[in-house]
């Protein structure tokens, strides 16, 4: 069994790894956000098959995760080389990806997940914001919920904005707007009313330009927030910066 | 009005050519130079079969020369070139802006000096390690570039996963020997100690530079640290506790 990513703009950014295990599969499977990269993957394999009416309005997102495993782990034990193709990078956000290959390896199958270019690479890319200098990355979800320490002087990046606290699968743009006010009380206590933030939605379609919205921690709960929107919220400290080490390590 | 040249920067990722995504391939053949920086001799191979004009920024690593000196070497010959009115495409192994001074530099310059500048993304280093040890970030996790980290000393949160980058530049200047990583992986460990129990245990990944290759992944417990075989490509993961 292989796991393969899209990446996210269709056609474009899928890697010829992926696209060679999807071609040879006697089985394919997709999981994708648009009709579009639908209709290219379909188009791919004769045996493709869609997997997105494992959703429905209501359902719960555990139930239908589960029955994504199930789907896929039927064809790998009647011994057919399978491959699933995930948008975006399949081990990102992807409850269901890593559980098949865990239970598909424990049957002794042999399992693989192959990378794909992920909403975060675009972000990075078209924020030109390098991640080395450090970053914390939550969904948003589990950010409110566990209360993870994070710290200020250090870039945050949250998940899922639009779908704080929604178990189930929903068709609307955005899941939960009353949500968004409890997150921008949160971040408030964290860094000042003012600071700015930006809302970012990678593109999906090759030629189009993504989407950046820089907006005040304050004007959250009535922003433009969808379910494919991430949270870059910079640092609004000055890191510390320890003299003595940075001579040691050669940097000054 | 944009002025004649301009700058592409792209992302290989570590595969050769298998993880080359069409954009970045379509990106490269249409520009007119193309300057690279690769890990490895096949993906050289390659690109010197896709494109007829390309120099390796390779040779800026000179003995003696500080890190700092060869990047800026690198950002004076891409922006000559931009300068000059020529459509530059900038290839780097994995993702073009993580980790990555000279591209980071030349787009700045170019964007202030009113070239085109673009981006397109590369898979990374921390793409194949999340795809290769099963990781979901979305579980929490923070990423660093070890040396940045020694220095500014964040509050670290052990519960979730942390990805720490180029680990073998610690200390380091361009032509350095083991040794300093021996004693660059000691404040490491010392930093970690404060944060983590010794028997911690974390993984050296290596992403897999050859399309059929698999990755290399040693599991150590986070004391030993600087006992560990390391090279250019490795990155540390440290699992939450």
């Amino acid at each position: 069994m292989t796991v393969v990513g899209t990446g996210y703009r269709i056609a474009s950014q899928i890697t010829p790894e992926s696209l060679a295990r999807i071609k040879a599969a006697d089985k394919f499977f997709y999981l994708v956000a648009d009709v579009v990269t639908e209709t290219w993957l379909a188009g791919l394999n004769p045996s493709a098959e869609n997997l997105t009416d494992s959703y429905a309005p209501g359902k719960s997102r555990t139930d239908t995760y589960n029955e994504i495993v199930d789907r896929i782990l039927a064809p790998v034990r009647t011994g057919l080389h399978v491959c699933v193709a995930f948008y975006g990078h399949p081990g990102v956000f992807a409850h269901s990806t890593h559980e098949a290959i865990r239970r598909a390896r424990k049957e002794g199958v042999p399992a693989r997940m192959l990378p794909g270019i992920s909403a975060q690479d675009c972000l990075f890319a078209d924020l030109g914001f390098d991640p080395s200098d450090g970053c914390q990355i939550f969904e948003a979800t589990g950010f409110l919920v566990q209360k993870p320490k994070t710290d200020p002087s250090c870039a945050l990046i949250l998940y899922q904005a639009g779908a704080i606290g929604v178990s189930t699968f929903e068709t609307s743009a955005l899941w939960n707007r009353s949500a968004l006010q409890v997150l921008s009380e949160v971040l408030s206590k964290k860094y000042p009313p003012k600071h700015r933030i930006t809302l970012y939605t990678a593109p999906h379609f090759p030629v189009c330009d993504p989407i950046i919205l820089r907006i005040s921690i304050a004007r959250l709960p009535k922003a433009d927030v969808t379910i494919a929107t991430t949270l870059f919220i910079p640092p609004s400290k000055e890191p510390r910066w320890d003299d003595r080490m940075a001579r040691r390590l050669g940097m000054s | 009005m944009k002025r004649k040249g301009a700058l592409t920067v792209v992302g290989l990722g570590y595969r050769a050519a298998a993880q080359v995504t069409p954009e970045v391939l379509s990106a490269i053949g249409q520009s007119d130079k193309l300057y690279h920086l690769v890990y490895d001799p096949l993906t050289t191979a390659w690109i010197r079969a896709v494109h007829p004009n390309s120099t390796s920024l390779a040779d800026s690593w000179k003995p003696g020369a500080s890190v700092a000196e060869c990047c800026d070497a690198m950002v004076r010959q891409i922006m000559a070139s931009v300068r000059a009115g020529t459509d530059v495409c900038v290839a780097f192994s994995g993702h073009p802006t993580i980790c990555v001074y000279p591209t980071r530099e030349s787009l700045r310059l170019a964007k202030r000096e009113g070239f085109k500048t673009r981006i397109f993304p590369g898979l990374s280093a921390i793409d194949c390690l999340f795809a290769d040890i099963g990781v979901d970030p979305g579980l929490g996790c923070q990423i660093w570039e070890t040396k940045t980290l020694l220095v500014r000393k964040p509050k670290l949160n052990p519960k979730t996963n942390i990805v720490l980058l180029q680990l073998q530049m610690i200390g380091r200047t361009a032509d350095d020997g083991a040794e300093t990583n021996r004693e660059g992986l000691e404040m490491l460990r010392s930093f970690l100690m404060r944060v983590y129990p010794r028997h911690h245990r974390a993984a050296i990944y290596e992403a897999a530079t050859f399309p059929v290759a698999g990755p290399v992944i040693q599991w150590i417990p986070l004391g030993h640290l600087p006992r560990a075989v390391i090279n250019a490509l490795s990155t540390l993961l440290i699992p939450g506790i």
